[in-house]
């Protein structure tokens, strides 16, 4: 027999226990302030911010049509000692490299001049030269410029070219040979059987692009390329890859490489990279490989999308019994939810959550009530913040369906600010921001775009870089450079083929979006994982902002104009390594890349060299 | 950490390693062995059995082919533990392993707690080390003396031959290279790599590198301070067993060190750690246990009942040691030999008995026989002999005699040799030539008109001036003949003063004195055997190191005899403890006042300090086999076990040969450019030597020559001056690839990071491509 004292002494035993564990549980309930967007920046003056960038681009505008040749002030800061102008030499002033071109100048505050010849410079001063001059080897007369251009570069400028010269071209003209430090043209167009991406040039690990088991529908690059060799003087970044013993490493086809020419530096990219947004990375990447160091701003930003995300009603109730034995609200619930908590815990990412209620809107199931709460109850657990979808399988107009999404939202969480939308093509913008007052940034999908941009005054556009669900080559590419130039990815994955499936079912989407992210973002660590909010804060304030930059022996100075609480650059050092760093903070990105997250307006970092343990 | 602290951080620890294996060791196996002896005979013994012991371990193993850490240390420590266990088994150790048996029990069964566990623990480690404190405490006050002297030659040796080791850091004989070479063959069990050599010597360092991981070019550079502390040490031990006065072995030690008379050929070798150095060691603690022997022998006649026991010991050991000089060079067995002839003849009346003569003959033998038996094998094998025993083998054979030729032979051997540098030449062109010029044309003048006694008389009289003047001008430092007459006049007084002995009754000290006389007097024929006519058996250089070395032991034990004498003068026996005192005391202060102390030499190096410190950097820094350096050949020896070599010869080259289709590349994730910018002269002096690299030099066409020559004199010089103006336009191109290393005044290394899947093409036209 259990005595009484003893009786009521477990009895209180289990009541603390059960009071222990509910405790928690309750209180993360209770103080759960859902209907709250935590993540949605209160202090963020997005007008100040948009004014600076506008200014900022008139700026650079009015330095860019400038066409003559003075060197351009650099302002009152003592140690910029870089005329960042940029020559964009094509004799198409409008042409997909040009626009990448501009873009990257925009991205990096350069003002970008263009011109059809260089006819007219030759007696430049050497010294006023420019930073860099950027030729599309496909679109110039090359009898007219070559000499002009051997002689800046032997000069000391910085020539780029974003698109080689046809091998023709190049075996017509001896002085291209000596601008490009190609010892013989092998072969005008031959296929190769991958390609090789060094370490040190773009952000990432090295990556050997070459087709093979484990590797199925990856390889989509285009391997017929014309086989330069290149020899002394020569540093190669990427290498075509060949199936043949014979070949030493030395004869094998250089795809991108550094030449040195007299004391200037000659970047040579073969293929369509800079043909694409995308392709901005390797123009920051050649900048990183002229000098000692180069620090540039970067967004630091990587976002995970999920896009219309289901699980609010019950419609298409019956396909998914059939597909998975549960209906769509406990299908979400249960199965993909965990699914992408698990994969967020992995890749320390955070959700944006943009969410369809509905994707039919003609099959009278309405989204039940509880599920917003219970999804934004846990967002604001810390996995990230809710947004709208624009996606819709029904005749509706975008506004009747976000009218009636947001009937839903004002009923289940008034407060709660929807600051961002997916948007199933750009040109829903119009109707989304009629029905969403509050919104600031847009999620799209847009070939070939600005990865980011102003919208309007108002509202930014953050096109997707990747679907998550396939990673072929290029894209490994593409991803390495925009995480080079601007340290951003928005990776979104399409969720309305679980709620609406037509071939592939969770568990296949699961599994490949999961290891997409975990293995490729792997290496991209270094940056922070954003909501869509906090990337759009951060966006904001990467396009407002100038900056100068220089070194007086071991010390590089940067100053931000524009600096609004927080800014973030790339510094990459080619030969030192850094000692002090006042003003901001560094995360080391590997092979040469820190990531410099700035508190103040002026940064001053100290290198050092390596100093011998044993001396 | 400044290289000086490394340096002496390394020194510490190589001589703690080797004084744990090779005296301590054998000191816990043997010691109930040597016990009734004093310190000097028992350190003497151990370190004997432990080299013995090392040298031929590794031999076995390596013949065998299963030589690797592993097998050398439970070579060791199995034979160390079952020598424990066998000689002590009834003693401490069955009493220690009973006891750390029951202690064991009682902590299983809670009889003893943890807490009284460790306190019995600490307890016993603190009376252990207690203990000995007070043993030492004690030993230093009864024989204060001995300590003082012992430190103070230690202090010495470390000034005068130690303080190089912190100045310079390189390798200072070239062949010390080839010794790298060898030793780092054996790491892949493959001894006489280059032919059959004595490796005695080698196997020695090759266990340490093997067994603890010190690097071999750290062993190579610090091992020259162990073995010539080793080197006066057993000076000092068999001076103290021989001599009277306590003092007189800390006297003539002191004077071997201080003395500023000898020539660089005397001492400059003992900074290069070098297998006839090494060797040296074994020679004096040979005639140690050989007269150590003939001690007990006579003790054993007088005894009945112990006959054989102890003088079997010291004869086992004085075959070890003759067996260990002929393992480590065979320079040394010459130079036993000699004094072993010298110790028969001075104690002809003990040796020269059937039961003496013939254990001594037999325990020499026993261990040429045991020194010969690996290389014999290796031979039968189908090994080749190395170069200098093929040339050694064919002098003793007579086929050689030419001078010349020996000394090109050794040449080749030792490819260069500081002693061969500077006042020796000097020495060989002021004294050789026009002395033995005169000499001969006086002979071949005068012969038909002398009648042949005026004849052998003059022969006589000019072989005495070639002696004095060649034991003048390599052994000591004047060029003049007077030091050689001074030796002669004082292995008179030394021959005189050993008859006066051996008829005062003192007769060991008597005949060992007369051994050494005669053994100086057999040297001197050495140094003269060329103009004598027979087999020159020994380099005259080389010559100079032993005749140094052996005459110290003759004026030590004049210096004995006279202080013996002097005592004797004395009644009080406080007198005559104190008298040998102040005469050493009185020695030093008259020599320190004189300006007859010699400051410890300078000994450059064939590598510049900053190429050590950069390899020694890079060893560090880089992962195995991650790195090249490209440097003249000095350093591909040192670093072969941990990273590749590019000659700078084949850089330079590969650019003299430089179109537009060629290509040289180094795949390396690091590359490493080491420039003399101010070229070594390496062994061939020249004019304009010792200047900095120059355009004129780079515009000189590449010598292209094979082998080691290349790097030498004039050839050094051009190769430098090329590769500084080729690093220099490569820097300019890959201003981020290629940063400076290190750099100094007279060096500079540069650092190339490239990509090994696609590595910088280093051939191209700089401006001297030829």
């Amino acid at each position: 027999m259990v005595s009484r004292r003893n009786f009521f002494t477990m009895l209180t035993l289990l009541m603390i226990m059960i009071f222990m564990f509910m405790f928690s549980s309750v209180l993360k309930q209770v103080l759960n302030e859902y209907d709250t967007n935590s993540h949605a920046e209160e202090n963020l003056d997005e007008r100040v911010l948009k004014g600076r960038y506008d200014d900022l681009t008139e700026k650079l505008t009015t330095q860019a049509k400038s066409l003559s040749y003075e060197v351009i002030t650099q302002g009152d800061y003592e140690e910029c000692d870089r005329d960042k102008r940029v020559i964009f030499l094509s004799k198409k002033i409008r042409s997909e490299v040009a626009d990448v071109v501009a873009s990257w100048c925009a991205y990096v505050k350069r003002p970008m001049i263009s011109y059809t010849t260089l006819s007219g410079l030759e007696y430049v001063d050497r010294e006023k030269l420019p930073e860099v001059i950027i030729v599309d080897g496909q679109n110039v007369f090359w009898e007219r410029d070559i000499d002009i251009l051997l002689n800046f570069a032997r000069g000391g400028a910085c020539v780029i070219f974003a698109r080689m010269p046809s091998p023709k071209d190049i075996q017509d003209h001896e002085g291209l040979r000596l601008l490009t430090g190609i010892k013989e043209v092998y072969s005008e167009n031959i296929q190769i059987d991958g390609i090789q991406l060094f370490p040190g040039f773009l952000i990432g690990q090295e990556e050997n692009y070459i087709d093979g088991p484990g590797q199925e529908g990856r390889a989509d690059l285009n391997l017929m390329i014309p086989w330069y060799v290149t020899g002394e003087g020569a540093k190669v970044y990427m290498m075509g890859l060949v199936n043949d013993r014979s070949k030493k490493s030395q004869d094998l086809p250089s795809l991108t490489w550094r030449y040195t020419c007299g004391y200037g530096k000659v970047f040579c990219i073969c293929g369509d990279y800079l043909t694409k947004e995308s392709g901005i990375g390797f123009l920051t990447a050649c900048m990183g490989e002229k000098d000692s160091y180069d620090i540039y701003p970067v967004i630091n930003a990587q976002n995970l999308v999920l896009a219309n995300y289901g699980g609010f009603s019950d419609e298409n109730g019956d396909q998914l019994q059939s597909i998975y034995d549960q209906r769509q609200i406990p299908l979400f619930r249960d199965v993909v939810w965990p699914a992408m908590i698990s994969m967020t815990e992995r890749t320390k990412n955070k959700i944006s959550l943009m969410v369809s209620p509905q994707l039919d809107y003609e099959d009278s199931i309405e989204p039940e009530d509880e599920m917003l709460i219970y999804y934004l109850k846990l967002l604001n657990e810390g996995y990230g913040e809710a947004g709208l979808s624009t996606k819709q399988i029904s005749s509706l107009s975008v506004a009747e369906k976000l009218g009636k999404d947001r009937v839903y939202w004002q009923k289940e969480a008034p407060d709660y600010a929807l600051r961002s939308a997916w948007l199933e093509t750009p040109d829903m913008y119009e109707e989304t921001k009629a029905c969403i007052p509050d919104l600031k940034t847009v999620v799209v999908e847009k070939e070939n775009a600005l990865p980011v941009s102003y919208l309007d005054d108002e509202v930014t556009c953050q096109v997707a870089t990747s679907d998550g669900m396939t990673h072929t080559f290029s894209q490994d590419i593409a991803l390495k450079s925009l995480q080079t130039a601007l340290g951003y990815s928005n990776v979104v994955l399409d969720l309305s083929d679980v709620s609406h499936p037509e071939e592939e079912d969770f568990a296949d989407f699961s599994r490949r979006s999961s290891s997409n992210l975990i293995t490729f973002w792997k290496q991209f660590s270094g940056f922070e994982k954003t909501t869509l909010s906090e990337s759009d804060a951060r966006i904001r304030r990467f396009l407002a902002l100038d900056y100068q930059d220089g070194r007086n022996g071991n010390v590089i100075s940067l100053h931000v104009d524009g600096f609004d609480e927080e800014a973030f650059f790339i510094l990459k050092l080619n030969r030192d390594v850094i000692d002090e760093v006042k003003g901001a903070q560094i995360t080391d990105l590997k092979n040469g890349f820190y990531l410099l997250s700035v508190s103040e307006e002026d940064v001053t970092i100290t290198v050092k060299e390596r100093r011998l343990f044993y001396y | 950490m400044s290289m000086e602290l490394l340096t002496f951080l390394q020194l510490i620890y190589v001589i703690a390693l080797y004084l744990g294996v090779v005296v301590l060791i054998p000191a816990a196996v043997f010691h109930g062995k040597f016990e009734d002896h004093p310190f000097y005979v028992r350190y003497t013994a151990y370190t004997c059995i432990g080299n013995f012991y090392l040298m031929n371990l590794v031999f076995l193993l390596q013949l065998f082919k299963i030589s690797n850490r592993v097998t050398l240390i439970l070579g060791v420590v199995l034979p160390a533990l079952i020598g424990i266990a066998a000689f002590h088994w009834q003693e401490w150790v069955k009493a220690s392993l009973i006891s750390a048996g029951e202690t064991t029990h009682n902590v299983l069964v809670s009889t003893m707690g943890f807490r009284l566990f460790f306190s019995r623990i600490f307890q016993n480690l603190w009376q252990a080390i207690a203990t000995m404190v007070k043993a030492i405490a004690e030993n230093m006050s009864n024989r204060w003396f001995d300590w003082i002297g012992t430190l103070a030659i230690i202090a010495l040796v470390c000034w005068q031959y130690g303080t190089n080791l912190f100045n310079v850091f390189g390798y200072t004989a070239s062949d010390m290279l080839v010794h790298n070479q060898w030793i780092n063959a054996m790491n892949e069990n493959n001894i006489f790599v280059s032919g059959v050599y004595p490796f005695g010597f080698h196997c020695i360092l090759y266990f340490f590198h093997a067994v603890f991981g010190v690097e071999t070019y750290v062993l190579l550079r610090l091992y020259s301070l162990l073995m010539t502390f080793l080197l006066h040490l057993v000076l000092l031990f068999f001076l103290r067993l021989i001599c009277k006065s306590e003092s007189t072995a800390y006297i003539a030690t002191g004077l071997y060190l201080l003395l500023n008379i000898w020539g660089k050929n005397a001492y400059t070798r003992f900074f290069s750690a070098l297998p006839q150095e090494y060797g040296m060691i074994f020679i004096l603690p040979s005639l140690f246990f050989l007269i150590l022997f003939l001690r007990e022998r006579e003790d054993e006649e007088g005894e009945k009942g112990l006959r054989g026991k102890k003088s079997t010991t010291m004869l086992w050991l004085f075959g070890m040691n003759v067996s260990m000089t002929l393992a480590v060079h065979f320079y040394d067995t010459i130079a036993l030999g000699i004094f072993c002839v010298a110790i028969a003849l001075a104690f002809c009346r003990v040796i020269f008995r059937k039961a003496v003569l013939g254990r001594i003959l037999a325990a020499g033998t026993i261990g040429i026989v045991v020194a010969i038996l690996p290389m014999w094998f290796a031979y039968l094998g189908g090994t080749p002999l190395e170069g200098s025993l093929r040339w050694g083998v064919s002098v003793m054979e007579g086929r050689v005699d030419d001078e010349n030729e020996a000394v090109l032979q050794e040449l080749n051997q030792s490819k260069a040799d500081p002693a061969l540098m500077g006042q020796p030449e000097d020495a060989l062109r002021l004294l050789t030539k026009p002395v033995m010029g005169t000499a001969m044309a006086e002979t071949s003048v005068l012969q038909p008109k002398v009648a042949p006694r005026s004849v052998i008389l003059t022969k006589s009289s000019n072989l005495l001036k070639i002696m004095s003047t060649y034991v003048s001008g390599y052994v000591f430092i004047s060029p003049k003949s007077s030091f050689g007459v001074i030796v002669m006049i004082l292995i008179l007084v030394g021959l005189g003063l050993s008859v006066f002995t051996i008829l005062q009754s003192d007769k060991e000290v008597g005949r060992v004195l007369l051994a050494s006389c005669l053994n100086l007097l057999f040297f001197c024929l050495l140094l003269i055997s060329k103009e004598l006519g027979v087999p020159v058996l020994m380099d005259k250089n080389r010559c100079a190191t032993y005749f140094a070395y052996f005459f110290i032991v003759m004026l030590g034990l004049v210096i004995d005899v006279l202080l013996s004498f002097c005592m004797g003068l004395f009644e009080s026996e406080t007198m005559q403890k104190v008298f040998p005192a102040v005469f050493a005391v009185v020695c030093f202060v008259f020599l320190g006042l004189g300006g007859w102390v010699r400051k410890p030499a300078e000994v450059e190096a064939f590598q510049k300090n900053g190429a050590i410190i950069c390899v020694t950097n890079i060893l560090r820094e880089n992962e195995p086999y991650t790195f090249n350096i490209i440097s003249a050949n000095d350093e591909l020896r040192m670093t072969e076990e941990y990273g590749y070599h590019y000659e700078a010869k084949s850089l330079l080259t590969a650019n003299m040969h430089f179109t537009m289709n060629t290509y040289f590349t180094v795949p390396s994730r690091r590359v490493y450019v080491f420039i003399e910018k101010i070229p070594g002269v390496y062994d061939e002096p020249y004019e304009g030597g010792g200047q900095p690299v120059s355009a004129e030099s780079a515009s000189k066409p590449l010598p292209l020559i094979d082998g080691l020559t290349a790097y030498k004199g004039e050839n050094r010089h051009i190769i430098m001056s090329k590769l500084y103006f080729w690093a220099k336009k490569f820097a300019q191109t890959y201003e981020n690839e290629m940063s400076v290393y290190y750099e100094d005044a007279e060096f500079v290394c540069y650092e190339i990071r490239q990509n090994v899947d696609r590595p910088f093409d280093l051939s191209f036209e700089y401006g001297y491509n030829d």
